[in-house]
């Protein structure tokens, strides 16, 4: 089916580059893997779990694609897309049980004593922009940006925004990430509400979009060709295809990716919002 | 759709114009805000949306529209920027629930989970209860929700691009649109902003990292920016949405544009988690890029709505940022900030301040800024204390900064 968008970007956008992973409650992130990466420990006090997903995510996509720091600075533009905003059951249970009196939940004792009991870098580790500014002031990422969330659909958007930043041929790369942080109280309650299954692992993915034109031969193999993103578009069904349906998942489309490339398949795959709304999109592998 | 779309992508870039808009401010709708910041009023008052008698701070600039108490305040605040679009006279009666747009594009402030509803919850030893699973306000409003209740009211069978980019946010969304557009992705859209942090948390959270001005002395008075009396911002809200289309948008509307968009860019700071680059790194590169991108000269710039927070760690950099911008030239030109008379709406400042300077234009003028009396020595900004007439062509450059490090400028020319 034709349309829009891959009459635009259609065919001269490609990934070479694909990084995913996953964290259950006994496999998590440990604190030795994200300081190293740290150009002052001292920041890591300001860390949140989904900061250090997404910066570890961000070093390891960097590693692949072996880009220079010249690169990161000059020419590399940074799209994200996080889930729901965390917060500590911990933190919230300090701030309303230190906010009653007399068994009542009262306004002066939450701004006399339930508002000390959340820790003032609490501000830095909950706001869905702090990812970013992590991997951009580690890594020295200086140029344009996209950030979004809190579902798959933002993914939509941010690719869109990739594309259209190389189109412009002021940068080389840009590096689209996502960054799931799970396994948190208030994540949680959006699943619970939302009538979802209760997620099981944290999640970070990344891709590096490049235009094709850039490729010599010897890397143009193994490599995703992005043919087409439409949204509310028909299914469209291809046997030679690998066949996915994302649901809200942020990182679905990294963690495919890797996987079509192990079974040397294209893949279509379709990505919701849980509100009736999707985007189907087409990544056609050449080996 | 996509076959007509397809033929218009073939051209390389198209202008791009804004042809509505609606905004909710602490000064009023799209009636009443173009003149209230031409006369040079403000509406900083004590907080009436919550008690705040404990707190430390006691003023915000508040919008005078109804307060419901179960929808979350950004998405009151969205309703009525788009009921004024709909409904203004300026617009002509030209836009109207279900007008067709290809891209929605909005910069929205966090969800904030309700203290109330929390506390219901510590009854329920901190466990979601039953009753809540069928409301969707409940213990937070998720901005997906939010943002697809204002779907609704458009109309749209789209999901939009949401921005989060804190206090940039906004000006991210139109800018993105207006890329888009610009290349030929889409005919026409709709990007804007809302937010509103008057709230128990959110005057918490901004008091306990020092960035509100304590003072209630003279309300009206304390928004200071690029002053060194400053003594913090204050916290404002308000939601603004644009209609912008491109030439071949604009050839099957028939719509007239109140500016043209010339030229949009973002950066990363790459610096410090809540201050700015001290020497404005971060803000230079942000006007240097925007400039590129609108094909145009610096000094063809005529007026700067700042970001102008009135904090001594913003202002003093936007300062040294604009002055580095214009290579210390200063004769031909005039900045503002709108935040002087409607405090910092946050995530929707950038739609909010270009709301207000659009309506300004409508009436061929730039507005004054108030309360900025003795600036920083070395770095002074040719502020205008009066209105100064605009003259159709002439080119103006906004910008927004963020906590993070996001730095946008959007730059037009009236029309």
């Amino acid at each position: 089916m034709d349309n829009w968008f891959k009459s635009k970007f259609g065919n001269q956008i490609v990934v070479r580059h694909v990084f995913f992973k996953s964290f259950n409650k006994e496999t998590i992130l440990s604190s030795d893997v994200v300081l190293p990466l740290l150009d002052d420990k001292k920041k890591f006090k300001y860390m949140a779990k989904q900061d250090c997903l997404g910066l570890y995510g961000a070093s390891e996509i960097i590693k692949l694609a072996g880009l220079s720091k010249l690169d990161l600075q000059e020419k590399v533009g940074l799209g994200l897309v996080n889930s729901y905003l965390p917060f500590h059951r911990d933190d919230l249970v300090g701030l309303i049980e230190s906010s009653h009196r007399e068994n009542e939940f009262n306004i002066d004792e939450f701004i006399l004593n339930g508002i000390r009991k959340i820790h003032p870098l609490t501000t830095f580790k909950c706001l869905p922009n702090m990812p970013m500014f992590h991997i951009s002031v580690n890594f020295g990422i200086k140029n344009s940006y996209y950030i979004g969330y809190p579902n798959g659909l933002q993914l939509y958007h941010a690719l869109v925004w990739g594309c259209s930043e190389l189109q412009k041929d002021e940068i080389d790369f840009v590096l689209i990430g996502g960054v799931e942080d799970n396994l948190n109280f208030l994540v949680e309650q959006h699943y619970l509400k939302n009538k979802l299954p209760l997620p099981k692992e944290d999640r970070v993915g990344f891709i590096v979009l490049e235009k094709i034109k850039n490729l010599n031969v010897s890397a143009s193999k193994n490599i995703f060709i992005f043919e087409d993103l439409v949204c509310n578009n028909e299914e469209t069904l291809d046997s030679d295809r690998s066949f996915v349906s994302a649901n809200i998942n942020i990182c679905a489309l990294f963690e495919n990716l890797l996987r079509c490339r192990v079974d040397c398949k294209s893949l279509n795959m379709k990505i919701s919002d849980g509100m009736n709304h999707e985007c189907t999109m087409n990544w056609r592998y050449m080996q | 759709m996509y076959n007509e779309l397809a033929i218009y992508a073939m051209k390389n870039e198209f202008r791009v114009f804004i042809t509505g808009l609606g905004v909710v401010s602490s000064l009023g709708n799209s009636s009443t805000f173009g003149d209230n910041l031409l006369n040079g009023n403000s509406n900083v008052s004590s907080i009436n949306l919550f008690n705040s008698g404990s707190f430390p701070v006691k003023i915000a600039a508040q919008c005078n529209v109804f307060n419901d108490t179960i929808k979350d305040r950004k998405q009151v605040l969205a309703e009525n920027a788009i009921l004024d679009l709909f409904t203004s006279p300026l617009n002509r009666g030209q836009f109207k629930p279900g007008l067709f747009i290809d891209h929605f594009h909005i910069g929205i402030g966090l969800e904030l989970f309700s203290l109330f509803d929390l506390d219901l919850m510590r009854k329920s030893n901190y466990l979601l209860p039953d009753s809540a699973i069928a409301n969707p306000h409940f213990l937070q409003t998720s901005v997906d929700h939010i943002v697809q209740d204002l779907v609704k009211q458009f109309h749209l069978d789209y999901f939009p691009a949401i921005h989060i980019s804190a206090c940039s946010a906004s000006t991210d969304a139109l800018g993105s649109l207006f890329h888009l557009l610009r290349a030929g992705i889409g005919m026409n859209g709709i990007a804007g902003g809302s937010d509103s942090m008057i709230n128990p948390l959110g005057v918490a959270g901004f008091s306990q990292i020092s960035a509100l001005s304590t003072s209630s002395d003279d309300c009206n008075k304390i928004s200071r920016p690029f002053d060194q009396n400053r003594s913090g911002f204050v916290l404002g809200e308000g939601a603004a949405f644009f209609v912008l289309e491109n030439e071949m948008g604009i050839s099957q509307s028939g719509h007239q544009p109140y500016c043209e968009v010339l030229g949009f860019a973002n950066c990363l700071d790459a610096y410090g988690i809540s201050e700015p680059h001290p020497e404005g790194d971060g803000a230079y590169r942000s006007m240097q890029k925007a400039i590129l991108d609108a094909k145009i000269k610096p000094n063809k710039i005529r007026f700067i709505n700042s970001h102008g927070t009135s904090t001594i760690k913003n202002d003093i950099a936007e300062a040294k940022a604009i002055i580095n911008t214009l290579s210390n030239d200063l004769s031909n030109i005039y900045v503002n900030s709108s935040k002087s008379m409607i405090g910092h709406c946050i995530s929707s400042s950038g739609a909010v301040e270009i709301a207000g300077q659009l309506l300004c234009l409508k009436k061929g003028k730039f507005h004054p800024t108030i309360n900025t009396e003795n600036q920083e020595f070395g770095w002074e900004l040719p502020i205008n204390k009066e209105p100064v007439t605009v003259n159709w062509g002439d080119i103006f450059l906004k910008n927004s900064f963020a906590f993070g490090g996001h730095n946008a400028s959007i730059i037009f020319r009236a029309m």
